[in-house]
């Protein structure tokens, strides 16, 4: 129960949709860990989306929000939108201490 | 006010991101003995992996320090935590605290660090000086359950 699980990263694609899966416990480490890889993928595959699915997120502080921002960024380079899906009560209160919800590109799926 | 602690862990950790999850381990495992909640216990693991992140992140920048903390279990079920560093130091730490801000210049940081903090604990103290190092202090009392 106290051990630190190690944060991954599982990548698919369905068609114009990229979707990484964070597994884990994402904070800064593994946000250093996990960003290259994720950037890589953005760009250099042709999709329009790019879904975030953070149900399987054992932790996150707000280096995990760093990495989602990190990643908007580069999505909005390649003309991509964010999509955040599978959030818990904890994420959603540190987005919307960052206001989130009113960042252009990125949607917080309910 | 000072309570005199009934436990007290003192930890120190050279500031590697890898000890952001030990820190976070062994905060939680000192806290269990106060019995929290779920939603205690991921409440003080995540304000004490912002107050070590920083240490790393900023504290420490391109270096690698000591950071010390120490978990005071008081009376009435009050936890103190203290993350301490000795690095660089913040000029004005009204403005660190200020949600969104942030002096790192990858553009990978949120600047939320300090507001997850007091989101989530009852108290957050910062004492700083520029060249020798900084002092979060954390408090949170914990909610008494039927059997205590």
């Amino acid at each position: 129960m106290m051990n630190t699980e190690q944060a991954s990263l599982t990548v698919r694609q369905r068609g114009a949709e990229l979707v990484f899966c964070l597994h884990g416990e994402i904070d800064h480490h593994a946000a250093r860990r996990l960003r290259e890889r994720m950037d890589e993928e953005i760009v250099r595959r042709p999709v329009e989306r790019v879904r975030i699915e953070l149900s399987d997120v054992k932790f996150m502080d707000s280096a995990g929000l760093g990495l989602i921002l990190g990643r908007l960024a580069v999505a909005r380079e390649v003309g991509c939108t964010l999509l955040l899906t599978g959030a818990d009560a904890r994420m959603r209160r540190i987005f919307d201490m960052a206001g989130l919800e009113r960042v252009k590109g990125l949607t917080l799926e309910a | 006010m000072k309570s005199k602690y009934q436990n007290e862990a003192v930890l120190r950790l050279p500031s590697l991101s890898v000890n952001e999850g030990v820190a976070r381990g062994l905060v939680g495992t000192v806290l269990s003995l106060l019995d929290p909640t779920v939603e205690e216990l991921a409440d003080v693991r995540c304000a004490v992996s912002e107050a070590v992140t920083n240490c790393i992140v900023h504290a420490y920048r391109g270096c690698v320090g000591d950071i010390y903390i120490s978990v005071k279990l008081c009376e009435e079920k009050l936890v103190q935590i203290e993350v301490r560093d000795r690095g660089c130091g913040i000029a004005d730490v009204e403005e660190a605290r200020r949600p969104l801000f942030t002096t790192d210049p990858s553009g990978e940081r949120s600047g939320m660090g300090f507001s997850v903090m007091e989101a989530f604990m009852d108290e957050v103290r910062v004492f700083s000086r520029v060249g020798r190092g900084t002092r979060v202090v954390m408090r949170k009392r914990l909610s008494k359950n039927d059997a205590g």
